[in-house]
């Protein structure tokens, strides 16, 4: 008993004493600097790969998609892509074992589906149903994989990291991802290129501002897409809204500022 | 006796009521918001007036002399004068421009407001939403300044506008040599590269 309460306590102390390192300012305290980022110059070869097919195909599709369309047409669109995606809100509610996400999908999923036409029109919102984007990501940070920040441009989807990746694999062999590879490739590319494009199209302007206020626009890509996949994951972990301010509660202080 | 509890029990709500109404810097952020909605963003005046106007409440509203010098983290304390005060004036004109070219994709959305936190060194965090589909978390970061309050941040869905600058910046002077007469020079380019007009998108 002395030995184990003995053992306990040195290891308590260790890892007091191990916190309280990692609270000692170092010589230059950035923390807002962590961008972790070991494969740089591979991210940005695949990031600028990545860019030259937008500027080349995706963006000019987009606005093609635009000009043939109406805004109440594009917005039926997203909806019907939104309410596909329920079915993978419901899977990884369920993998989370989360039952209040999982049954708030699938009301969204039953509303939308047989009064929204097939998911062209969101009823669901307008019955307050609350509606949650989940994917296998996620379901892996609640899983207990919670950090995973080493930065990975990935060709086609962007920005991402270890746990993330094995989040887009998960997505493909879950649903709605599972359901459209299982169909003909007469359904099935129409179906995955119509969603990657009608998503370029909502982000047409946002990306233009970006590109117009960026000196660096992967460093700017990169630290916006980290942080926001933060705020995702912290949401998914069930972190209170005062933890995830404390993710910003960074010292903006030099002590030598000019009034 | 019961009647003195009841009045006492409503005498506190109406305190608790009170002070939710009137913290401060909810109101600060609030004012603010409606203000730029209803005189810049939402104005049928021409462009150019509404830039001006924007320019003016944007400035003031924000503390970018602040701002600016925590981007430039540790190259702000190896910069001399000359060069602090070219990238302020340089930053100050950008991030003006820049989200006013954001504020133009501006198209109605209610900003609802859900309180106060305090930050570190006596900084306040007002937490919103602005009702968009999806909904999106808007957290203003405050400090007070000579008794009156000044925004240092804005995170957006969980997005710090100054750590974003600050990691740009960063990026770019290092792939620069730390040169920073050159971000300068780069940020006025950018500046002036802006275009805005009347057009409604």
């Amino acid at each position: 008993m002395k030995v184990k309460l003995l053992t306990l306590l040195f290891l308590s102390s260790a890892f007091l004493l191990s916190a309280c390192a990692c609270n000692q300012p170092t010589e230059e305290p950035d923390e807002t600097l962590q961008t972790n980022d070991p494969y740089e110059s591979f991210n940005r070869g695949v990031f600028a790969f990545n860019m030259l097919f937008d500027t080349a195909v995706l963006k000019p599709v987009a606005e093609g998609y635009r000009a043939v369309t109406t805004p109440v047409m594009r917005e039926g669109v997203s909806n019907f892509y939104k309410n596909l995606k329920e079915t993978r809100n419901i899977a990884n509610g369920a993998l989370q074992g989360n039952a209040e996400k999982t049954g708030n999908a699938a009301k969204r999923l039953l509303a939308n589906t047989f009064w929204g036409f097939f998911g062209f029109y969101d009823v669901a919102s307008d019955m307050q149903i609350p509606a949650y984007d989940n994917d296998f990501g996620q379901t892996l940070a609640v899983w207990g994989w919670e950090n995973s920040d080493t930065y990975i441009v990935l060709p086609f989807f962007g920005s991402s990291n270890p746990r993330d990746i094995g989040g887009t694999i998960g997505d493909f062999a879950t649903p709605p991802g599972l359901f459209i590879a299982l169909t003909t490739p007469w359904t099935s590319y129409p179906l995955s290129i119509g969603n990657y494009v009608q998503q370029r199209e909502q982000s047409i302007e946002f990306i233009e501002n970006l590109h117009r206020s960026s000196t660096d626009f992967y460093a700017t890509v990169r630290t916006m897409t980290q942080q926001n996949r933060q705020k995702v994951i912290n949401e998914a972990l069930g972190k209170t809204s005062s933890d995830a301010v404390s993710d910003y509660n960074f010292d903006m202080d030099f002590g030598d500022i000019d009034e | 006796m019961k009647k003195i509890i009841s009045f006492l029990c409503g005498l506190f709500l109406m305190a608790q009521t009170a002070f939710g109404a009137s913290d401060p810097a909810v109101e600060f952020v609030n004012k603010l918001a409606d203000d730029v909605i209803e005189n810049v963003l939402a104005s049928p005046a021409p462009m150019t007036e509404k830039l001006t106007l924007f320019r003016e409440k944007f400035q003031s509203a924000l503390d970018l002399k602040y701002i600016g010098q925590f981007v430039l983290g540790v190259y702000w304390r190896t910069a001399d004068q000359a060069q602090r005060d070219a990238f302020l004036k340089a930053f100050m004109d950008f991030t003006t421009k820049s989200w006013a070219d954001k504020f133009n994709m501006y198209t109605g959305q209610k900003i609802v407001f859900k309180g106060a936190q305090n930050a570190q060194k006596g900084q306040i965090f007002v937490n919103s939403t602005v009702q968009n589909n999806p909904p999106a978390d808007v957290v203003w970061r405050l400090r007070e300044k000579d008794g009156q309050y000044k925004i240092v941040d804005i995170i957006v869905e969980g997005v710090s506008m100054a750590m974003s600058y600050r990691n740009e910046y960063a990026a770019f002077l290092q792939s620069n040599n730390g040169n920073l007469n050159k971000l300068t020079q780069t940020l006025n380019e950018k500046s002036a590269a802006f275009k805005f007009s009347d057009e409604k998108k």
